[in-house]
């Protein structure tokens, strides 16, 4: 049953440091050898910290990203509390890396209706850089925006768009 | 060094460790009562200072973490006090023993230890020992505070003493490498005189004091021996001690800074400690800190708050000495609390992210293969630690695995309750209620995936538990909250297990209280089935209660002093909204209808379905259904009796589905739709029921007024007959019956009915009342249909070409048309074959009848109940008047009405009307009836409008007056018909068949003509003799009985002979004479008056002569109706005088 349950024992532990930098978390890893892997879990929270949207690569256990997605808006929670008093309208709705587990690295943002997204990716991907991951963000929230716009979607519910779903799976890696 | 201590924080580093263990056979309730004793003495102050001394106690501690005693001296066991039973002197030596074998384990770094002996009492306790103490028993033992106090004060001056010898041993003399335990076969054959080697040891030796100077109280002192020996092992790289001494810094700074502890409640002793620390943190305020001589090291007093660190640092010193940890592998359980550690502290500063870098660092800190024990200990840490930053959702993440550890397969006895208490803690974590309630506020707010994991998890868990109920309360919430989400064949699976659950322990509306407190309230399954409406329904209309107008016209008097004011009720208006108009009867049958529908994959089979109400004491009467897969909207019908009267409020329902019962109350169900649901049952009316003579009918009657009909009878009737309908009334109530009225109404009146449809007389009936409950009174009607026995214009192309006119104009002999009757069998042509099945049409009349009845205490309220009988009546046709027309009669009084009668029945039928004989129909034939009938003179009618009226009126009247004059005629005529195969037989009106000439020629001239021949008044038919030779008087006579004068007329006298053979002769000039003129005039006659005539005949032969009365040509004449000129012809014989030849 605990199949999300942390991983106790780790190859190398001369590499892990608890100076964990955001969005740099992944420096100096090999490469795990995937070509164009993208994220694997993509999910869209509400400001009520209930999930309006989450998909994730379909050969993993769903649930184990059900649950990294709902442990890491701990994180979402606190990053945007200690931003609150940073200045508004200058604020950063890019989150960088929520944190990392042995396998996965949880990046978020935030929109200022606090929306959240979060994107599981894959840690051995080491191609993916912080700016890709901030541009695939601000496409995810661009696909939002289009969402929200429909008139016939009441916000808060769950998002069935195809669009959206295109979008989405645009940005999974594909599975070899 | 294996064993980490999760529970470990900052402060314990200026703590003493005291391990206090039993020998020998102690009761456990005891020891642990003792224990707390001893542990409430965590803080000593020492005597001739103000430094304080802090305790930490163990009962359990591993020796192999107490060889980690010089790295940090907080884990070193400095005591020893041991707990032991003995209640014979002859034991005593044994137990002493044993304490020494004990003192053992521990006995490299002991300073100190005690044996308190329970129990034993005698000579041996007499002697006073300081290492021993004895006590009666564990009741008695008052001074076991002092004792300890006393002990610590030993142990104080064991470390103090150890400390100056330490800290004032800076001569060049060889200071001892101090080492873990790992460390020391790396030192082997090491040069211990380089210079590198020394510094090291000065370095960890700095430390070491350091340590002593923190537990001694001297919180100052230790900064700088920390800050020192952190130099001194930097520059020898000495990692694992730099390490060490960068953490006995932040110690010290934690201690300093945060004089409330970091620990906060985790356990008593920190609480307790954490409020006297808070007052002994004061004391050690740079200020107030009083150095008492014995600091070596003059370097103290420079820069002394300088030496602490500032809370930014002390993190930053953490991860350092964090990172120095993580060279050694060895080192990993002091690593891992040096991060739990960190995390306090952090806790404390409210800096959640860096914690959780630190956490998220000690997960990763691969110790040996744990067991399952210490993985649950771990992961229940984390979870705290989580929980402490604000990390709800890790925190409970965590809990859940520790949970799960709880009853991993591989442990043997799987910890199921503790399992499931860890999991109950997650809840909140997730955002899951236990309580339905919060899930039907709204839609479903949270990880459903997530969410059903843990409810599937909790219901394992406390099925393992052996606790049944609580595993069938779990398992309703997640089938009731989280349906939506469940897929189909979950939802199988769910409810499959669900029902081998209930068949052990069905589910209740109880709330079930765990042994903690908690309170699982009930789930009702609102779900299953979704109900979407709830409308209460009125009763029948037969049994629906009515109250009597004058009883309501008073209430509503009384309510307000207006008629009518629309204010009054537009506020009604929300109270309606409530309120349902109508009422239900004590003692009758209820229903309340609800929509249902089945949101399953598979059919519902929901059991003991019933009400909930109040107000009323109410016999709900339960229903089983079953609902097919998915249905849609679905009609269920839930039915109770009220015992009492009142208002009764429906509060909701309750069903059984899967073997949960469950209470679902309409307050908590969204989106149902409602009429209301509080209605006023009256009191007991009584119940009847009706019976009838006739056959039940398959139509029923839908009258526009809304009336439901509860009973149909059919009847099939030949037009013109009469039938008896008995009707029984049965009292199936339990009130007797007091009243009963009984009203008709005829439903289908396009038909033209004549004469009385239904009749009956009630007051046979009444006398049989009131009629008990169980009995039965009877009650006959007589049903009598009379419809047009015209044919309209069925035949009339069939009279087109019939030579007979209907003019009624006197033809020669009306007895050759009655002798001879037209055969009318010809006709059957087969064209018009087809056309006899229109005279076989079926008519239909439609009648209800009314029963108002009341009785009991109903009655008294002033309510009544109204039963209706539909009764449905098939009028065959049996004659028909095909054709009419009148002959007159040889009296001008007179006239023959004759009539075309046609069989339409299948069966031979007799005719009769008034002085006829029968004549006899076979099956569709038609024949000709001739009755004689005496002229009507309508007189008692309004014989015309009497001025200028509206026409619209006119006409009714002329209606209403032709009516009235078919009526008239109609009952002298009396046609009845019989059929003597079915033994039925009826009457046949020709009302609907007379029309406006054959009326006008029933009718009398209103100028009345007598003609008198020889003072005889003549007619038709009668034959005047007279004689010839002899003169004969002629009289007419003019009688107006119109309402206008009338006249002047001018009449002749034509005789005429007759020959039989239509040759009438007229040239009589040589055979009669007339005796003055053969033309009269008459002069006008007004109204009602008469005027006579006289004039004489003189016959010359005998003869049969025949007078032609005629009038002149004109103007006035013309005005009136031909038929008013009616003149009787008048027949004289004249004869030979006998007399004469005689003479």
């Amino acid at each position: 049953m605990a199949t999300a349950g942390p991983r106790a024992h780790r190859a190398s532990r001369e590499s892990r440091s608890p100076h964990v930098t955001p969005g740099r978390g992944g420096a100096g890893r090999e490469d795990g050898g995937g070509g164009d892997k993208m994220a694997v879990c993509i999910a869209v929270i509400a400001k009520e910290n209930y999930p309006l949207y989450i998909r994730s690569v379909p050969t993993e256990n769903e649930l184990k990203f059900h649950y990294t997605v709902h442990t890491s808006l701990d994180v979402v929670d606190e990053k945007i509390s200690a931003m609150g008093k940073a200045l508004v309208d200058q604020r950063e709705l890019y989150l960088g890396l929520l944190y990392p587990t042995e396998d996965y690295k949880v990046y978020g943002y935030v929109t200022n209706s606090k929306v959240k997204f979060v994107m599981v990716v894959d840690s051995s991907n080491t191609a993916l850089r912080d700016n890709e991951i901030r541009s695939m963000f601000r496409k995810l929230h661009n696909s939002y925006t289009d969402i929200m716009c429909n008139p016939f979607y009441n916000p808060g519910d769950r998002i069935h768009s195809r669009s959206f779903d295109n979008m989405v799976n645009s940005m999974m890696m594909q599975v070899c | 060094m294996s064993v980490p201590d999760y529970m470990q924080c900052a402060e314990d580093h200026q703590t003493l460790l005291v391990v206090v263990q039993p020998i020998g056979i102690v009761p456990e309730e005891s020891f642990f009562r003792i224990y707390k004793r001893i542990s409430a003495v965590s803080q000593v102050n020492v005597r001739d200072s103000q430094r304080v001394l802090y305790i930490r106690y163990r009962h359990h501690y591993p020796p192999e973490n107490n060889e980690w005693g010089d790295f940090q001296t907080h884990r070193k066991v400095v005591g020893l006090i041991t707990i032991t039973d003995c209640s014979s002197a002859k034991d005593w030596p044994q137990t002493f023993e044993k304490f020494h074998v004990q003192k053992e384990m521990y006995g490299s770094t002991l300073y100190d230890s005690r044996l308190f002996v329970f129990g034993l009492q005698g000579e041996i306790a007499e002697q006073p020992r300081t290492d021993v103490a004895f006590y009666p028993s564990y009741d008695e033992c008052e001074t076991v505070e002092k004792r300890i106090e006393d002990f610590i004060e030993s142990l104080f001056i064991v470390l103090e003493s150890k400390r100056l010898d330490r800290a004032t041993d800076k001569s060049g003399d060889k200071i001892p490498l101090l080492c873990v335990p790992f460390e020391k076969k790396d030192f082997v054959g090491l040069d211990t005189d380089s210079r590198h080697y020394k510094k090291r040891c000065q370095g960890r030796m700095r430390k070491h004091v350091g340590d002593l100077c923190l537990q001694a109280g001297m919180l100052q002192d230790s900064l700088v021996h920390y800050h020192m020996a952190v130099e001194l092992l930097r520059s020898v790289n000495d990692f694992l001690w730099l390490g060490a001494a960068l953490e006995g810094l932040c110690s010290a700074s934690v201690i300093y800074h945060y004089p409330g502890g970091t620990g906060g409640k985790v356990g008593s002793r920190r609480a307790q400690g954490g409020s006297l620390s808070a007052e002994a943190g004061n004391r050690h305020r740079p200020g107030a800190l009083t150095s008492n001589g014995i600091n070596a090291d003059t370097s103290a007093e420079i820069g002394r708050a300088k030496n602490c660190l500032s809370p930014e640092d002390i993190i930053d010193k953490y991860k350092e000495a964090i990172s120095y940890y993580g060279k050694y592998k060895n080192a990993g359980v002091i690593e891992l609390e040096a991060c739990v550690k960190a995390v306090r502290v952090l806790a404390i500063q409210k800096r959640s992210m860096e914690a959780s870098e630190f956490l998220q660092n000690a997960v990763y800190i691969n110790l040996r293969q744990l067991s399952e024990e210490e993985k649950i200990q771990r992961y229940s840490i984390l979870s705290e630690l989580y929980e402490r930053i604000g990390f709800h959702r890790k925190s409970a993440f965590f809990k859940r695995i520790a949970a799960m550890q709880c009853a991993a397969p591989s442990i043997p006895e799987p910890g199921w309750r503790a399992c499931y208490k860890l999991l109950l803690e997650t809840l909140p974590g997730y955002s899951l209620s236990l309580d339905p309630k919060d899930f039907s506020k709204g839609t479903h707010r949270g990880w459903a995936a997530v969410q059903m994991r843990l409810l599937h998890e909790l219901v394992y868990a406390s099925r393992r538990m052996g606790n049944p109920a609580l595993c069938v309360r779990h398992l309703s919430f997640l089938l009731q909250t989280m349906l939506d989400f469940l897929s189909d064949q979950e939802k199988k699976d769910v409810t499959q297990s669900l029902e081998s659950y209930t068949a052990k322990c069905p589910g209740t509306m109880e709330f079930i209280t765990l042994p903690d407190g908690l309170k699982l309230p009930p789930v009702p399954f609102t779900k299953l089935p979704i109900v979407r409406s709830v409308k209460l329904l009125n009763l029948p209309t037969s049994l629906r209660p009515h109250k009597m107008k004058s009883l309501l016209g008073q209430n509503v008097a009384t309510k307000s002093p207006f008629i009518y004011s629309p204010i009054i009720a537009h506020s009604r208006g929300e109270e309606r909204n409530k309120k349902i108009d109508f009422q239900w009867v004590q003692g009758d049958v209820c229903e309340v209808q609800l929509m249902v529908y089945n949101p399953m994959p598979f059919e519902l089979r929901v059991e003991n379905m019933g009400l909930l109400t109040t107000g009323v004491e109410f016999e709900s009467l339960p229903a089983a259904l079953s609902l097919p897969a998915e249905s849609g909207l679905y009609p269920v019908t839930l039915v109770g009796v009220p015992q009492t009267t009142g208002q009764i409020t429906v509060n909701g329902y309750h069903t059984s589905v899967f073997g949960v019962f469950s209470d679902c109350l309409l307050d908590n169900l969204p989106g149902v739709k409602t009429n209301g649901c509080t209605v006023e049952v009256i009191p007991a009316l009584p119940r009847l029921q009706i019976s009838t003579s006739l056959p039940r009918s398959a139509h029923t009657l839908q009258p526009s007024s809304g009336d439901e009909i509860s009973t149909n009878v059919s009847v099939q009737l030949y037009n013109g007959e009469t039938q008896q309908l008995i009707i029984k009334l049965e009292n199936i109530g339990t009130e007797p019956l007091e009243k009963l009225e009984v009203t008709a109404k005829t439903v289908n009146t396009k038909e033209k009915l004549y004469g009385d449809f239904l009749s009956w007389k009630l007051e046979d009936t009444i006398s049989q009342f009131p009629l008990k409950p169980g009995k039965i009174a009877t009650f006959t009607v007589n049903i009598k249909v009379k419809l047009d026995f015209s044919c309209q214009e069925n035949l009339l192309q069939d009279l087109s070409d019939d030579g007979i006119s209907v003019s009624g104009l006197p033809l020669s002999s009306p007895f050759r048309q009655v002798v001879k009757p037209r055969v009318e069998t010809k006709p059957i042509n087969p064209q018009e074959s087809s056309k006899v099945g229109d005279f076989s049409h079926v008519k239909t009349l439609e009648a209800i009848l009314n029963f108002k009845y009341s009785g009991g205490p109903g009655h008294v309220e002033g309510y009544y109940r109204n039963l209706s009988l539909g009764l449905h009546v098939e009028v065959e046709p049996s004659v028909f008047f095909t054709r009419v027309s009148t002959l007159p009669a040889t009296s001008t009084r007179q006239c023959h009405l004759l009539l075309d009668v046609f069989n339409s029945t299948e069966h031979e039928l007799t005719i009769s009307a008034r002085n006829n004989e029968d004549l006899i129909l076979h099956a569709g034939e038609c024949q000709r009836m001739a009755i004689q009938v005496d002229k009507f003179s309508f007189e008692s009618f309004p014989d015309s409008p009497a001025d200028g009226t509206q026409f619209a009126n006119a006409k009714q009247l002329e209606e209403e007056r032709q009516q009235a004059k078919g009526l008239e005629i109609n009952s002298k005529l009396d046609i009845c018909w019989k059929i003597p195969s079915l033994k039925r037989e009826g009457e046949a009106s020709v009302e609907g068949v007379l029309n406006q000439l054959v009326l006008e020629h029933l009718q009398l001239a209103p100028l009345q003509w007598d003609i008198l021949v020889d003072g005889k008044l003549c007619d038709c038919d009668i034959v005047v003799d007279c004689k010839v030779g002899d003169p004969i008087p002629l009289e007419v006579k003019l009688t107006n009985w119109s309402k206008h004068s009338v006249g002047p007329f001018a009449l002749t006298v034509t005789p005429y002979q007759d020959y039989q053979n239509g040759v009438h002769n007229y040239e009589l000039q040589d055979a009669i004479t007339f005796v003055g003129s053969n033309t009269f005039y008459i002069e006008s006659v007004k109204p009602t008056k008469d005027s006579v005539y006289f004039g004489a005949l003189l016959f010359l032969y005998t003869g049969d002569f025949y007078l032609n009365i005629k009038f002149h040509e004109d103007n006035c004449s013309k005005e009136l109706p031909v038929s008013w000129f009616c003149l009787p012809s008048v027949h004289i014989r004249a004869m030979e005088p006998v007399v004469q030849t005689q003479l």
